[in-house]
This record gives C-alpha cells, sequence and structure tokens, in this order.
C-alpha cells in the first residue's frame, strides 16, 4: 500500500482489521482534499473527530483533535460527510470550521441537555418543531459503560430491518477490539441468520412497491412469504426478526431442533417461479418510465429469490462445535463489517477493560436517505409513493 | 372415507349461528421513534396476510377519522409534539393503544436523555400490547378484543 505523506509520518495505533491515523489539523486537511477517498462515516470520541475514509486499500480511520469545540470540515471535499458534521455538533457539540451544511439534524431543541456526548450543558433558546431526529433515541450514549454483551440489545435496535446485519457488525467491533476468536458454527450461524434477513428484507421492498402501484395480488404473495420466513425464522432462532440472537463471541444459541427442517421447508415452498411471474406480470407497465424504481424492484426480487436458494447450502457447511467464546475484558478499538440488506453496515468500538468507552454504529441510512430524498422531490407528484417504497429507507438506522 | 370424517369434523367445529359482524376500530398508527421492528410486524398486520380487516381493525391516515391512536417506540421527545397533536385533533371517543415495550414504557430505552419513555407520557393509554416487537398474531388478537370493548 502506498500511502500518502500525511498518513506516513502519522502516529498510527491498530484498530483491526484496520489502522487508526492519528493527524494533525494540516494533514487532516491534506487527507481532506486527497483524491481517492470517499468519506464513508465521520464522529467523535473524547476530544478527537473521526472519520471512517475508503480507499483503493479498503478503509481507514483517521482522527483530529477538536481545539476549543472546533475542528475542520470535510463536508467541502466529501458532500456525504455534511450530514455527519451535522450530527457531531448535535451530539458532541463539535463545529465543523467550513463545513457546508449548518443546520441541526437531531438537536432542535427538546432534550434537557446539549451536546449529551460532549460537555452536557443545559438547552439555551426556544426549541423548534424538528425537521428531523423523530428517530434520535440517544442510543450512543446508552452504550457506554456497558460490555458489548451488555450493550448488544442496542445495536439490535438501531434498525429493525437489519437487527441481525446490525448485530453482527457490532459483535465483530467488539471481537476486533477485544482480540476475541469466533467459533465457525457461530460464524456459520450468523450467515444463515443475514441471509433469512435478507430474504425477508426483499420481500418486505417488492410488497412495499406493489402496495404502492396498488398490485394487490403481488402484495398479498408477498405478506404471505414474509409471514412464512417470520415463522420458519422464529422456529429455527426463537424470534421473528431474530434479534438478540446474535451477541459478541458467537451467537445467543443455537439453531433449535426443528429448525433445520423448518427452512428446509421454508426453501422448498417459497414459490420462487410464481413470484417472479407475478412481479414482471404486475410491475413491469407501471416501472416502465422509472427507471430506479424498476431497478430497486429487480433488486428486491433478485435479493429474495438468491437468498431462499442459499438457505440450504449454508445449512450445509454448518460446522459442529461451540456457539459462543467468553470475551476478555481488555482495552482496544475495533471496526465491524456487516453486508445488511441495505448495503454495508459499519460498527466502530473502544473498549477501555472490556467496557464501551467509545461508539459509532453507522447505518446505510446515512448515504441512501439524502439519495432517496433527492430522487422523491425529484419525481413526478402522482410518482412519489412509488418511489419512496422503492428506494424506501427507516429514519432508524441513521437517527440513532 | 377419510374426506367423509374430515367434512363431520369441520362441521362439528363450524360455529353454529353465524357470529355477529366485527365492531369496525378505525386505527392512527403514529411512530414515535420506533426502530422499525414494530413497524415491520405492524405492516404484516395490515396486509392481506392476517385477516385484519375481517376482525374490523381499519387503518386511517388522518386524526379526525381515528376512533384510536396506535403508537410505537419509545416516544422520543422530538416526536413528543407530533404525537400531541394528533391526539388533539382526534374527535371523542377516543382511546390509545401502546404498541409494544418501547411504546408501553420506552423499553430498551429507557432513562436515555432523548426519549420521553413511552406513550403514557404524553397520552393516556387505554391498552398495552407488549412484546418487542409483538407478533401480528399477537396484536390481532389484542386489538380485536379492544375493539369489542369499545
Ligand atoms: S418494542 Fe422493540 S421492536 Fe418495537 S420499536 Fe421498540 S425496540 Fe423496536
Amino acid at each position: 500500500m502506498t500511502l500518502l505523506p500525511a498518513l506516513r509520518t502519522a502516529a498510527a495505533t491498530p484498530c483491526p482489521p484496520t489502522t487508526r491515523y492519528h493527524l494533525h489539523a494540516e494533514a487532516w486537511r491534506e487527507i481532506a482534499a486527497a483524491a481517492g477517498f470517499t468519506c464513508e462515516a465521520l464522529w467523535a470520541d473524547g476530544g478527537m473527530v473521526v472519520a471512517l475514509l475508503q480507499g483503493a486499500d479498503g478503509p481507514i480511520l483517521c482522527s483530529v483533535a477538536v481545539e476549543q469545540g472546533f475542528y475542520p470540515a470535510l463536508s467541502p471535499f466529501h458532500p456525504p460527510a455534511a450530514p455527519f458534521e451535522r450530527m457531531v455538533r448535535d451530539v458532541w457539540g463539535y463545529v465543523a470550521v467550513g463545513g457546508t451544511d449548518p443546520r441541526p439534524l437531531l438537536d432542535f431543541g427538546h432534550w434537557p441537555v446539549t451536546a449529551p456526548l460532549g460537555r452536557p450543558s443545559a438547552p439555551y433558546g426556544a426549541p423548534e418543531p424538528p425537521e428531523s431526529g423523530l428517530a434520535h433515541k440517544g442510543t450512543l450514549a446508552l452504550l457506554r459503560g456497558k460490555s458489548p454483551r451488555a450493550a448488544a440489545r442496542f445495536a439490535a435496535r438501531v434498525a429493525g430491518e437489519a437487527t441481525v446485519a446490525h448485530s453482527i457488525a457490532f459483535a465483530r467491533a467488539a471481537e476486533a477490539a477485544g482480540r476475541a476468536m469466533v467459533p465457525s458454527r457461530a460464524e456459520g450461524l450468523r450467515d444463515l441468520m443475514a441471509g433469512i434477513e435478507r430474504l425477508a428484507a426483499g420481500l418486505m421492498r417488492l410488497g412495499a412497491i406493489a402496495a404502492a402501484a396498488e398490485a394487490v395480488l403481488l402484495e398479498a404473495a408477498c405478506a404471505r412469504q414474509r409471514e412464512a420466513v417470520s415463522t420458519a425464522a422464529a422456529i429455527a432462532f426463537g424470534h421473528r426478526l431474530m434479534m438478540d440472537a446474535v451477541v459478541p463471541g458467537g451467537v445467543a444459541a443455537d439453531i433449535g431442533v426443528p429448525g433445520p427442517e423448518a427452512l428446509i421447508r421454508l426453501a422448498r415452498d417459497l414459490p420462487r417461479r410464481h413470484l417472479a411471474e407475478l412481479a414482471h406480470a404486475s410491475l413491469a407497465g407501471r416501472l416502465a418510465t422509472l427507471p430506479d424504481a424498476a431497478r430497486a424492484c429487480e433488486a428486491a426480487l433478485g435479493e429474495a429469490l438468491t437468498q431462499t436458494e442459499m438457505l440450504v447450502p449454508r445449512l450445509d457447511v454448518l460446522m459442529p462445535g461451540p456457539t459462543l467464546f467468553a470475551l476478555e475484558p481488555i482495552s482496544g478499538e475495533g471496526l465491524g463489517t456487516a453486508e445488511g440488506p441495505d448495503g454495508s453496515i459499519r460498527h466502530w468500538l473502544r473498549l477501555e477493560d472490556g467496557q464501551i468507552a467509545g461508539a459509532f454504529l453507522c447505518d446505510p441510512g446515512w448515504q441512501r436517505r439524502p439519495a432517496a430524498a433527492a430522487a422523491i422531490a425529484a419525481a413526478e407528484p402522482q410518482d412519489r409513493a412509488l418511489i419512496a417504497a422503492a428506494l424506501g429507507v427507516a429514519a432508524s438506522g441513521m437517527e440513532l | 372415507m377419510n374426506a367423509v370424517w374430515r367434512e363431520i369434523w369441520r362441521n362439528l367445529r363450524r360455529p353454529a349461528a353465524k357470529a355477529p359482524a366485527p365492531r369496525r376500530i378505525a386505527l392512527l398508527h403514529r411512530d414515535c421513534g420506533s426502530c422499525n421492528g414494530c413497524e415491520i410486524e405492524l405492516r404484516l398486520l395490515a396486509s392481506a396476510a392476517h385477516g385484519a380487516a375481517a376482525q374490523g381493525l381499519v387503518f386511517v391516515d388522518t386524526p379526525q377519522h381515528a376512533d384510536a391512536l396506535l403508537v410505537t417506540g419509545p416516544v422520543s421527545r422530538n416526536s413528543e409534539g407530533a404525537l400531541g397533536s394528533a391526539w388533539d385533533a382526534m374527535p371523542d371517543p377516543r382511546r390509545v393503544v401502546a404498541l409494544g415495550d418501547c411504546a408501553v414504557d420506552g423499553g430498551v430505552f429507557k432513562g436515555s436523555y432523548a426519549v420521553a419513555g413511552g406513550a403514557g407520557s404524553v397520552v393516556p393509554v387505554d391498552l398495552a400490547i407488549r412484546g418487542c416487537p409483538p407478533s401480528p398474531a399477537q396484536m390481532l388478537e389484542a386489538l380485536a378484543a379492544f375493539a369489542k370493548s369499545g
């Protein structure tokens, strides 16, 4: 890997599976302006602002010290950084100097504190009607001071449509930070659960498109199949959405005895051909002039079909053995990645003696919501509900 | 032979008199900071898969047409105002259902600076449906009984 000079001279600490570079403000600006990086996420931690940058060699973390509440903005070079800078200001109170968007994202004066994760103080000024942030629940604050095991239930509730994927990303971050191993059977069970979740998500998206297009037969078919998926998931893993089934160190419980048979039956009985034909017959006309929605529809159908076919192979490769290892209460930081229904999910954790000292849980909604909002605004009024259903991104994932 | 027995069995199980038409209840859903888990199950209930309509459950979009307010989520501080306005715009008699552990008492988010802690902190709750999330079948059973009790 050919490192930029700004990185070569910076202090570097491990953040498995990558590296964190501690930059001076000058070097931070140099990296911000350098070609070849995209900003995937930005958050704050202990007087620093941390950026997750995606380069040709994979992700790296860069951080810069916050000076008297200020740090140099990334948004002029990386537009996707703008909503993160708004979030950092609301949650930590740190201001991006030269940032492109000064509006609040989460704090409209309704919390009992400002900067809850920075230097909390009483709110000032009158509260305003919130334009966003309705789903902000203070999740990052709730993680602090807990062990990864105790905090996993919050990661499982970042976004209900991707509870398994968020739980996997969180577990991987905790395992990377704690230098812990995961039993191979647990890895296999995680893959299986993630696939079931993506199958359900594909059906959900297709069903939502069908509902918006008033394709009642297709909508009903998707709902019926989704019910079948959730029922099988409950038989196999004890919960219809498989919430809390993945925990740091492995999985909470092995697959139930009737689980494999229920999943085999699900894969056999899901009418793949019928679903595909019905989807094409009922939506092709309506989506003919809406290429984005048509693509999203194909992707949702493809996901449902592919994940159905993967069920049995994933069952077949499950290794025998334990499903959960203990985590040592050590200090360190780590990055965890999982593929969710709507793209890559990344969690970052910093542990001190086995307890969470810093965290950021990044949902693909950060990238997808601004894009979806722009597409909906650009669409003809009669197409907006359909576009929204096709690109649909729930708020909770990014609003934390 | 088997088929004959099955037919007899089915007739035995059939209710003697025609069941009275279920009482209709118009539900207005407000998401007050849910993780989307409760919505996922609620949308499944509202779709054709669970026969909610046959049990008299109707979903409406405006407070003026609602008999009951269906609240999901721990009621984030940012959503308190919108929840209050929806309630204020509903005609009497009006009722409130807290759907899911979050809406019942804040669930896992209880105590966060950003949540009020359940529907009851803003509006008077008549029915609490626990679960994280409750399944569509649990929702259907509780809501159908609630519709009859009104
Ligand atoms: S009760 Fe559970 S599923 Fe429902 S919104 Fe709360 S955390 Fe999500």
